[in-house]
């Protein structure tokens, strides 16, 4: 299929990217030859790096971002929920069937609508254990999500992702490479899954047929490979770095 | 350990290979469905597996699979050239300096772990066949998740046409470069891996590896 020369040109300049307002530019352009009217790239978090790994480009209008900073919608942002769900990109109009939308939810995408975010489309982006993080283009009009668009929305996702990751890492260079995934044994997975589903140290125990103490050490070790000390924290990371999947954590 | 091999060989290659076509099966056909043949009920082989068909494996010193591609010369018959040509925005490459990496396989049991590294030694070890084999690119047909890693491996990349949406899902057609500075970006970007040479019990088809 043949490329419409303003992605060549886009994937080209991506290649040559010089700092975030330069993407952001190019974001911005891409975003209109698309058909679209406003864009945001959120590295959603960049758990193996220092917290100010993460990165959020967006033309999304000041007063949205500003309500939705101060109201917290981040943390259960709609769009962000759906996006762990698939590989490939989806319309907004389709997150109510793809997940069970709570009050506060839907009321978030209502909101949005006001700001000019009526209708939209994002692409998840994933790279195990290096970045997870999304690529939405959103405007008021319908959308008619022609196989043409999602291939190419596909594309200035990946390109876009990938430099932004660029500039990460020039910025702030890992020493040996990326720090490496810790190796956890197949007991210590087994629980950080059931932790995951909500399970007790009693429960692991009961399921794994070990003893208490013994759930209890494994997780105690697993958090230690990972430097964290909260269980909530292991599981984060053992998720983004597909260690355990979301399967396994809704048995 | 990285070995090179082709599909026509000596009884230990026909172990190491025949492994790799049992771990292609349980990831293409029992993984993932994929509508292509089995052979014996163990074995997944397609018209591209051939005597002459070079494969870059990565396998524990006993020489059990951990992971492989399948490598072809795009002057010859390719995936992309034979089945996919309509990925291509323009003419399908074809040349001897550039080749199409396929049936990019980690055996199922490794861990999450595990399949970076083994991932990252595969991808090390086609960029050092490349460089020793005047192979100047790659390019490979692939679905959207597996083009955004790929994207990410350091390497320059550019897209032979717009991803489209055909029955297997969201697929695109992907040019991958190797000059003097790919190991470099590879290494910048955390995924330059090399590993040790086969033993001498393993006869290596061309080039040595790293």
């Amino acid at each position: 299929m043949f490329i419409d020369p303003k992605l060549s040109d886009f994937v080209r300049d991506c290649l040559a990217i010089r700092d975030e307002f330069h993407l952001r530019d190019l974001l911005g352009s891409i975003t209109r030859s698309l058909g679209f009217e406003q864009f945001a790239l959120v590295n959603h978090v960049d758990l193996a790096g220092p917290p100010s790994g993460a990165m959020v480009l967006m033309s999304y209008d000041d007063g949205w971002v500003e309500r939705a900073i101060s109201n917290r919608y981040f943390v259960d942002d709609p769009i962000h929920a759906a996006s762990t769900k698939t590989v490939t990109g989806f319309l907004w109009r389709d997150v109510p069937r793809m997940l069970e939308l709570s009050h506060r939810q839907k009321r978030i995408l209502e909101e949005a609508r006001g700001f000019g975010l009526c209708e939209g489309l994002t692409v998840p982006v994933h790279a195990p254990g290096e970045y997870r993080g999304t690529c939405s283009f959103g405007r008021r009009a319908l959308i008619d999500l022609s196989s043409g668009l999602l291939g190419a929305a596909q594309m200035v996702a990946m390109f876009a992702f990938e430099a932004a990751h660029r500039l990460l890492r020039s910025r702030w260079p890992h020493p040996d490479g990326l720090p490496a995934v810790p190796v956890l044994s197949r007991r210590q997975l087994e629980c950080i899954a059931l932790v995951a589903c909500g399970r007790g140290d009693a429960e692991i125990a009961h399921l794994l047929g070990i003893s208490e103490p013994t759930v209890h050490q494994h997780i105690n070790e697993a958090m230690r490979r990972y430097g964290v000390h909260k269980r909530p924290q292991l599981v984060v990371r053992a998720l983004f770095d597909g260690q355990i999947c979301f399967r396994d954590s809704v048995r | 350990m990285a070995l090179i091999l082709t599909g026509g060989g000596g009884a230990m290659q026909d172990a190491v290979l025949a492994d790799m076509f049992r771990a292609r099966k349980s990831v293409f056909i029992d993984l993932l469905g994929w509508d292509v043949p089995v052979l014996a009920g163990q074995y997944e082989l397609d018209q591209f597996d051939g005597p002459s068909t070079v494969y870059l494996l990565i396998a524990t010193p006993e020489g059990a699979h951990l992971g492989s591609m399948r490598l072809l010369p795009t002057d010859g018959p390719t995936i992309l050239g034979d089945i996919f040509p309509s990925l291509c925005g323009g003419p399908v490459p074809a040349s001897p300096d550039c080749w199409e990496i396929s049936r990019f396989c980690l055996s199922r049991d490794l861990r999450a772990g595990e399949r970076r590294v083994i991932r990252n030694r595969l991808v090390t070890a086609a960029v050092l066949f490349a460089l020793q084999n005047d192979i100047t690119s790659y390019v490979c047909v692939a679905d959207a998740a597996w083009l955004t890693q790929i994207n990410g491996f350091g390497w320059c990349c550019d897209p032979l046409g717009a991803p489209q949406s055909l029955a297997c899902g969201l697929t695109g057609a992907m040019r991958m470069s190797v000059a003097p500075d790919t190991p470099g970006l590879m290494a910048a970007a955390g995924t330059w891996l090399p590993s040790p040479a086969a033993s001498t019990g393993h006869r290596a088809a061309q080039g040595p590896v790293q």
